[in-house]
């Protein structure tokens, strides 16, 4: 007796806009920059940016760049997304933000790159490294990865 | 008036195309592997072998097509198998021009609800219809018409609604 | 008042805003939730930190394309650290987002509550048609190659064999909302059309034309609810939310009464009950029916009993359902005019008859005063029926 039936779900294609809010990080990601909001009645900075503030749901006027990129957390991968060793493991890290020395909320998961691996402690200090400019897009992989300072 | 100045920027497909909106994309892809349970495992392996099998209720008496385990007005498990006819009447039908994704067809396709003979009162199914005149639909004179069922041969048949190629009218239209 | 529950709060409606509707926008789905909810806290003159509870409508997750999506979009929506709840019936969830918001409010469970239903159709690529193709039995009915027009065809044809209606009258609905929707500051589709536009239009799957159908869009819409006490001290004019109902036919659509739609009748006599109404086509001033495709707007005044079986073309015909007709349909211009982001067009629907209650419509202002309007959807696989009756 015939107990299984296959199907599929699928959409052939999604396009996401970035968005207001998105827009001042595209720009700074294409110039090799990173930028955070910042919101003035809360006195707050959000990464990633948003368009408005989430609490006092005021709009957004001012995205500051970060100058201070660390380390919070990290995560070793070994395995793909179908359970087979990789040829050489990926490390990702929960990346967190400063602007002049004030905390930024939030922060960015990215790839890491590690060259020696008793660098890798938290809280030490990252760096982004771009892909070349003309392979910039203004998204999230115009990031290749952090490497350790 | 309200609404006030309605905010939102509209935007061009070709603002995509040419830069203006910039954007991320993805797609989705999710396999499922789905256990027919009792029911539509018998129903599926009944259209193998040529037959259309529904349930009966004796609790209300009614029959239903495609089986089900329970009975939605008595709340209750349906009680015995029964083969129902693989005739039925057109209780209505439409000419499909487009496909799922919304591009034309390259011949337009003729989709009706039909109630099979032996099921329930307003027991419809989903089929196509064949060997019909695309007009007789749209004046509506198929409706009510009695039809039959057109299987594949039974060593091109799996185990679907599709072993059915379509109901074509037994009587004038 | 004649409520057939206990209720620990009157509820009532102290503002409303909306984002355009249109094909494409280019805010990200949180920012169309913050920009409606924004204006509908201005209008009624409160803040984001005055709302206890929040209420979210979308329809499938496949639209936006962001699994969790309620999850995702929290912050548009101000729910940070609050009560959010996510309530979904498919099409009907404008209108079912705004019952639960009433019930957050009429159990005393909230003071004030935001209610925000939002829908962004554009990122489907090629056509967000296709998304539907997914919501039928993946067993019976999805290796035919079934998409949603096909069931919508199959009941208006059922329709017009049953009533003999002819496709002429079922296009006057089409004109008449497209042309309502000129007047609406946020619609899409507003257009001086006429039957005959309608019928020379594409044939996408007889007696389904194109501008039978309403458009894709993007939109939100948001109204904030409060209880009786609270409401006074806003506003002089507080619009009252005077009966919810709500109800589901079976998944098997192929065995319903594809003529009359009976999952609307009971939903509509749950609302009637609770509101004190005996006779709707008397008590109901003007409705904001939902009108995806055309002759689902006749099909809808039938099951709500604002017409006989049959009869609902005759009055269309008739003008009784334009602006200044009788019996107001759609004053707004509806899912055809205004456009129809899923759940924000309910919700837009209920948001029209608090501003026609309130005397805010401008232009749309149908002629007769108003004092009882009813604003309804239709969602799920064609199967569910939800309605809300507000007074002033
Ligand atoms: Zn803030
Ligand atoms: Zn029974």
């Amino acid at each position: 007796m015939k107990k299984e039936f296959r199907f599929k779900i699928d959409v052939p294609k999604y396009i996401y806009p970035i968005g207001r809010g998105g827009e001042k990080f595209a720009e700074g990601l294409k110039k090799g920059e990173l930028y955070a909001a910042y919101c003035e009645i809360c006195d707050n900075y959000m990464m990633p940016p948003s368009a408005y503030c989430p609490r006092c749901f005021s709009e957004i006027k001012k995205y500051e760049k970060v100058t201070n990129a660390y380390l919070d957390l990290y995560t070793i991968l070994w395995k793909d997304f179908e359970g087979k060793d990789l040829e050489e493991p990926i490390i990702y890290g929960f990346i967190r933000f400063e602007v002049d020395e004030e905390p930024v909320e939030g922060g960015l998961i990215h790839r890491l790159k590690v060259d020696d691996p008793s660098k890798m402690v938290l809280g030490v200090r990252v760096n982004p490294i771009f892909k070349p400019e003309e392979e910039r897009r203004g998204t999230i992989t115009d990031i290749e990865y952090f490497v350790i300072e | 008036m309200k609404p006030e100045n309605p905010p939102g920027t509209p935007y061009k497909r070709n603002d995509l195309e040419e830069g203006r909106v910039l954007y991320t994309e993805d797609s989705l892809e999710l396999w499922y592997r789905w256990s027919l349970g009792k029911y539509l495992s018998k129903y599926l392996e009944g259209l193998k072998e040529g037959r259309i099998l529904g349930r009966y209720c004796k609790a209300c008496g009614r029959i239903y097509v495609p089986p089900r385990e329970v009975c939605q007005y008595c709340f209750r498990e349906t009680d015995e198998w029964v083969e129902v006819g693989d005739t039925g009447r057109v209780n209505t039908a439409v000419v499909s021009y487009i496909q799922a994704d919304r591009s034309r067809m390259d011949k337009p396709l003729i989709i009706a609800v039909i109630e099979l003979e032996g099921a329930s009162k307003g027991m419809g199914i989903l089929h196509r219809l064949g060997e019909v005149d695309p007009e007789d639909v749209i004046n509506r004179k198929i409706f009510g018409k009695k039809v039959k069922a057109v299987w594949k041969p039974p060593e091109e048949r799996t185990g679907s609604v599709n072993d059915i190629l379509y109901f074509k009218p037994v009587e004038e239209v | 008042m004649r409520m057939n529950i206990h209720l620990k709060n009157r509820v009532a409606c102290v503002g409303a805003g909306m984002t355009l509707f249109r094909r494409r926008l280019y805010e990200t789905s949180d920012e169309l939730m913050w920009l409606a909810a924004k204006q509908a806290l201005e209008d009624a003159g409160l803040t984001i930190k005055d709302i206890d509870c929040v209420v979210y409508g979308t329809a499938p997750d496949n639209f936006d394309g962001i699994h969790m999506q309620s999850e995702a979009l929290a912050d548009g929506g101000g729910a940070l650290n609050k009560p959010y709840t996510r309530v979904y019936v498919g099409g009907g969830t404008g209108v079912f987002s705004a019952i639960a918001g009433w019930w957050h409010v009429a159990s005393g469970l909230c003071r004030r509550v935001l209610v925000i239903a939002e829908e962004k159709m554009s990122h489907v690529q090629p056509h967000p048609q296709y998304v539907f193709h997914h919501i039928f039995d993946p067993v019976t009915e999805k290796p035919l190659g079934v998409n949603l027009i096909w069931i919508f065809a199959l009941e208006m044809h059922r329709y017009m064999y049953k009533y003999n209606i002819k496709k002429e009258d079922i296009a006057l609905v089409s004109v008449k909302n497209k042309r309502n929707a000129l007047d609406h500051p946020a619609a899409q589709l507003g257009m001086k059309i006429t039957v005959e536009d309608v019928l020379n239009s594409e044939v996408l799957v007889w007696p389904v034309q194109r501008l039978d159908i309403s458009p894709i869009s993007d939109g939100a819409v948001a109204l904030v609810f409060t209880d009786e006490e609270n409401a006074k001290q806003l506003t002089d004019e507080p619009i009252w939310i005077e009966g919810v109902g709500w109800n589901l036919d079976t998944m098997y659509w192929t065995n319903r009464d594809l003529a009359f739609p009976t999952y609307l009748y009971y939903a509509g006599k749950m609302a009637y009950k609770m509101a004190g109404i005996h006779n709707p086509r008397k008590e109901i001033d003007f409705a904001e029916v939902y009108d995806p495709f055309d002759y689902k707007e006749l099909h809808h005044m039938e099951g709500l009993q604002l017409a006989r079986k049959g009869e609902a073309p005759i009055l269309t015909r008739e003008g009784v359902t334009e602006r200044d007709g009788d019996l107001p349909i759609n004053p707004s211009g509806g899912l055809l005019g205004v456009g129809n982001p899923i759940a924000a067009a309910g919700l837009m629907k209920v948001a029209e008859v608090y501003w026609q209650l309130k005397g805010q419509a401008g232009k749309r202002q149908v002629k007769k005063d108003v004092v009882t309007g009813l604003a309804q959807a239709w969602g799920d696989l064609m199967q569910v029926g939800t309605v809300i009756i507000m007074r002033r």
